[in-house]
């Protein structure tokens, strides 16, 4: 799986779905193919899964789902403890590892082709064991995103996909990015959040 | 420490009371127990972090779903916090933050030094508003005004409170 079969995998099930997007290219591809009013693109570097915590808890009602590629998500993984010690039922987290730095020229391995395990370091976390999902292609990363945002959550989605195949990887060149200021991402989410009131 | 509540914790909660305040992101800090406890005592959601820039960024996220939360912490915290802090204010998510120590008068122990720095440093470096508070008697109207400005400024608001006024003399 590469990731624009994943993240097309994602734009199929989000439907209303809050989403909170670490940044890089998988915003801009799910800005292509599921931008809805509810969607923070670009997120700063390790800080996504946590705001996308607060909006699950203050909205208990809205599916939310974070998107994290794993140098992202690894750089604020304490937000994994504090998941688990709350226990929003309508969390879901996908974390999309290619092993990879997705900035400069693509070949700069992250902590995860070292050695890291995002799974294990869920459970680690004291994470259950039916709440941590690792898809091996873009029908199980379907699949488990269905479930996920189905509610019963948190639930914690790691998927591989392969850098080889990623076109994105090694030019800036050509590169999708959302054509949404940040600021306006946070005022038509927060606008399309009170709809749940 | 006792966790009693003392005069200065209740009337902060009380001000954050006022400002309709229903969530509290935390990590523990001895100046601010009480206050905390106290939180907990009235109801109000509270959510514990691992690092404060996790807080910070989880109570950005509580912004956006339409509550209205503060953050508690030691003041070393805001120096993890730069970053998310800058977030906060380009996408206009407040984040108010109720954090001990300050450069003012009443610290007493040298270990707080690069806390006492880089608080301010922070605030003032983001050009994030703060204020100092001062004692008992008017921290319920201080932290009333900081949330009111930080709700209706859409701006994020320091308040920093020196260990003597929540442990009711220096």
């Amino acid at each position: 799986m590469n990731r624009e079969e994943a993240i097309t995998a994602v734009a199929a099930v989000r439907g209303d779905a809050a989403v909170l997007m670490g940044p890089g290219v998988n915003c801009g591809l799910l800005y292509e193919r599921a931008d809805t009013p509810a969607t923070i693109y670009n997120m700063d570097m390790g800080y996504a899964t946590a705001m996308a915590l607060g909006v699950a808890l203050a909205r208990p009602r809205r599916r939310v789902l974070s998107i994290e590629g794993e140098g992202s998500f690894y750089a604020g993984s304490t937000v994994l403890s504090t998941i688990w010690r709350m226990k929003p039922a309508n969390l879901a987290v996908l974390v999309l590892d290619n092993g990879v730095w997705g900035t400069a020229d693509g070949a700069e391995p992250t902590a995860t082709a070292c050695g890291v395990d995002l799974e294990q370091l869920a459970l680690a976390a004291g994470w259950s064991r039916a709440q941590v999902h690792a898809p091996a292609g873009p029908n199980e990363l379907g699949s488990a995103l269905g479930l996920a945002l189905a509610g019963n959550g948190p639930h914690f989605i790691v998927a591989k996909t392969d850098p080889a195949t990623d076109r994105h990887l090694r030019s800036t060149v050509g590169r999708p990015r959302p054509k949404r200021h940040i600021l306006d991402c946070a005022v038509l989410m927060r606008a399309d959040l009170k709809r749940d009131v | 420490m006792s966790s009693a509540v003392d005069p200065a914790s209740a009337a902060l909660v009380r001000g954050a009371a006022r400002a309709k305040v229903d969530a509290c992101v935390y990590l523990p800090d001895s100046s601010l127990t009480r206050v905390l406890r106290e939180f907990q005592r009235t109801g109000v959601r509270c959510i514990p972090c691992a690092r404060e820039d996790e807080g910070v960024a989880i109570a950005a996220g509580l912004h956006l779903g339409g509550s209205v939360p503060v953050c508690l912490m030691e003041a070393s915290g805001l120096g993890y916090s730069g970053l998310i802090l800058a977030r906060a204010q380009v996408q206009r998510t407040p984040v108010v933050i109720v954090a001990s120590h300050s450069r003012g008068g009443g610290e007493a122990h040298d270990y707080h030094g690069a806390t006492i720095l880089v608080s301010e440093g922070i605030f003032s470096g983001l050009n994030i508003p703060y204020e100092i508070a001062r004692d008992a008697d008017t921290i319920e109207a201080q932290v009333y005004r900081v949330i009111q400005t930080a709700q209706s400024q859409l701006t994020s608001f320091g308040l920093l409170v020196p260990p003597y006024v929540m442990e009711g003399g220096a």
